[in-house]
């Protein structure tokens, strides 16, 4: 706890100084008159130098929540002697903003506790240290005040904010698991897909008896199953351009296909490669969702490729949905190279910061239809995400982007 | 505008004023219309510490209106008046000094300013008080003589500690927790 002196207490000093000796100078007793009762108050702040004792305990709430969402945080206050005023200010980290604007002043009577609410505004997602609070204690007549800092007590996650998607990319292999996703093998299922002629050991239930009897033989009705599918999140961490948007619409793509069932993965790809293998349910969202939120971008000139990346970790048959600024060469080079080894892969393109120059910004612009249009002809969609655009029409795009594919390229 | 800060700096400026006016009524003497402007100027110079919060300009405000109290009465020393005086420059100077610690805004819980209000009506009090022990003192005589040899050493004493320990400044107390 650190003590400190009143700004007074000097001027006192001064006022007592020059009061008592001139008086003692000019021999005049209305002078040391005048200056004594300063001299009397800068004694009474020096001679106070204990801090009275204060116990602070600080709770927050929870450890997650989602932006926009209010953290309660309490403060409890208690100390053995009567404290005139003590005064709380919570430290928000950034990112988070007190719910209430100003700090708060109380008394703190003898054995008597007080309880203070000092909610936070969890204002963009992120992993916060909550929360340093600034504790001010004043002594009588506030000539002595001591400072303690309450040091963060909790790791709160704050989730990207809900973003419901109901477009989804559809990805053109399934795995052998049960799921949402219409495969286009053909066995038992939902989806009808075809008729044909009855084969011998065919189930006598997919008899198809309105062809049959139109035909006068039996036809039995075939069905695309219902499979899951693996999906990898790919997030391109070299450039700090739109990386707060693509983390964003990274949670909302992990939280929408883990919804339908999909084992979903991660590869964050910059300075540091890090993934996280594809899995489903809500254990693997969480590990997902913490894993994005520990994510930054990291300064590297090191050459890597996507070969640094197991293929645990980008299965063969996996949906790779990109999310990147395509900037960097390592990341394009990537990229191509998991299409190149027949990774299906989709890149929902995050905008970055456009350069002011006029002619940099056209060769810019170039450069960078040179990309989408390199990928595109590999049969990648390449769909740009502009600020302000719902994810949802991002992925719709990149989704009729992949249907004509499927008809053109392959 | 902190409503709290502003009813403590109208109060300084209040007993300010009431100050230079006690001194120019009761003046018996002095450099004449020049002491009225010196009073103005230094009440002036009191609410431009309070505004600006400086701390400085407030301590010249109140070393102005001593010099008010102590120029107007050369003649003739007035107890009373003099008691009046050391109370209402106290009071303005922790009033004042009160307001300017008040500038950020802070939701006060009920008794918060209780025990400051006791502080600043005895610190009043206690001036004048303090002053008319002091002029109490100075009747006192030792060898046909007032003791002001005695008061010197004891304002030099109370002024080298003050110093001192002001000097050490602010501390880290092992009572951290």
């Amino acid at each position: 706890m650190t003590g400190t002196l009143s700004d007074r207490v000097p001027s006192a000093i001064f006022l007592a100084g020059l009061g008592l000796l001139s008086g003692v100078l000019f021999h005049r007793i209305d002078l040391v008159a005048l200056g004594a009762p300063f001299a009397l108050l800068a004694l009474a702040g020096l001679v106070v130098s204990e801090p009275p004792p204060l116990d602070a305990q600080l709770e927050v709430a929870r450890d997650r929540a989602v932006e926009g969402d209010q953290l309660d945080v309490r403060l409890r206050l208690s100390s053995p002697v009567t404290i005139p005023r003590v005064e709380v200010v919570v430290d928000p980290p950034a990112g988070m903003a007190r719910a209430g604007v100003d700090p708060i002043a109380v008394r703190l009577d003898r054995d008597v506790e007080e309880v203070l609410d000092v909610p936070l505004l969890c204002e963009r997602w992120g992993t916060f240290r909550v929360a340093p609070v600034h504790i001010r204690i004043r002594g009588r007549g506030g000539i002595r005040s001591w400072h303690r800092l309450l040091e963060p007590v909790r790791t709160v996650r704050v989730h990207p904010g809900p973003d419901v998607l109901r477009t989804l990319v559809r990805p053109h292999r399934t795995q052998a698991a049960a799921g949402n996703q219409v495969a286009s093998d053909r066995a038992t299922g939902i989806e009808p897909a075809d008729l044909r002629a009855y084969q011998p050991g065919d189930r006598p239930r997919d008899i198809h008896w309105r062809a049959t009897a139109r035909r006068g033989q039996l036809w039995v009705q075939e069905r695309h199953p219902d499979r899951a599918t693996e999906v990898v999140v790919f997030l391109d961490a070299f450039s700090t351009s739109g990386f707060e948007r693509a983390v964003r619409a990274s949670t909302a793509l992990v939280d929408a296909h883990l919804g339908e069932r999909d084992r979903v993965g991660l590869v964050t790809f910059g300075a540091t490669v890090s993934w996280v293998r594809p899995g489903s349910g809500g254990l693997q969202r969480m590990r997902l969702i913490d894993h994005l939120l520990g994510r930054q971008v990291w300064s590297s000139t090191v050459v890597k490729g996507i070969g640094v990346v197991p293929p645990t970790a980008l299965p063969p048959r996996s949906l790779v949905l990109a999310v990147s600024p395509i900037e960097d060469e390592r990341t394009l080079a990537g990229l191509a190279d998991l299409r190149n080894r027949g990774i299906d892969v989709a890149i929902i393109e995050v905008t970055p910061d456009v350069p002011e120059e006029p002619t940099v910004t056209r060769l810019w612009h170039l450069r960078r239809e040179v990309v989408r249009d390199r990928f595109r002809r590999l049969g990648v969609a390449v769909v740009e995400w502009n600020e302000g655009r719902p994810v949802e029409s991002v992925l719709a795009e990149a989704e009729a982007f992949r249907r004509r594919g499927r008809r053109v390229v392959r | 505008m902190n409503g709290t800060r502003l009813v403590r700096a109208a109060g300084a400026f209040g007993l300010a004023s009431i100050s230079a006016g006690v001194s120019l009524a009761t003046r018996s003497g002095g450099p004449g219309g020049y002491l009225d402007l010196f009073a103005v100027v230094a009440v002036l110079l009191f609410v431009v510490g309070l505004a600006g919060r400086w701390p400085g300009a407030v301590t010249a405000a109140v070393i102005g209106l001593a010099g008010v109290q102590v120029l107007g009465h050369l003649r003739t020393d007035d107890a009373p008046e003099l008691i009046a005086i050391v109370a209402l420059l106290t009071g303005a100077f922790e009033l004042g000094c009160w307001s300017m610690e008040l500038a950020v805004r802070v939701t006060d819980r009920p008794g918060v300013h209780r025990a400051r209000w006791a502080w600043v009506v005895g610190w009043t009090v206690g001036g004048g008080a303090l002053a008319a022990l002091v002029l109490g003192t100075a009747t006192v005589r030792f060898s046909d003589r007032v003791p002001l040899d005695l008061l010197a050493v004891v304002a030099a004493l109370l002024l080298l500690g003050a110093v001192a320990a002001a000097a050490v400044g602010p501390r880290s107390d092992a009572s951290d927790r």
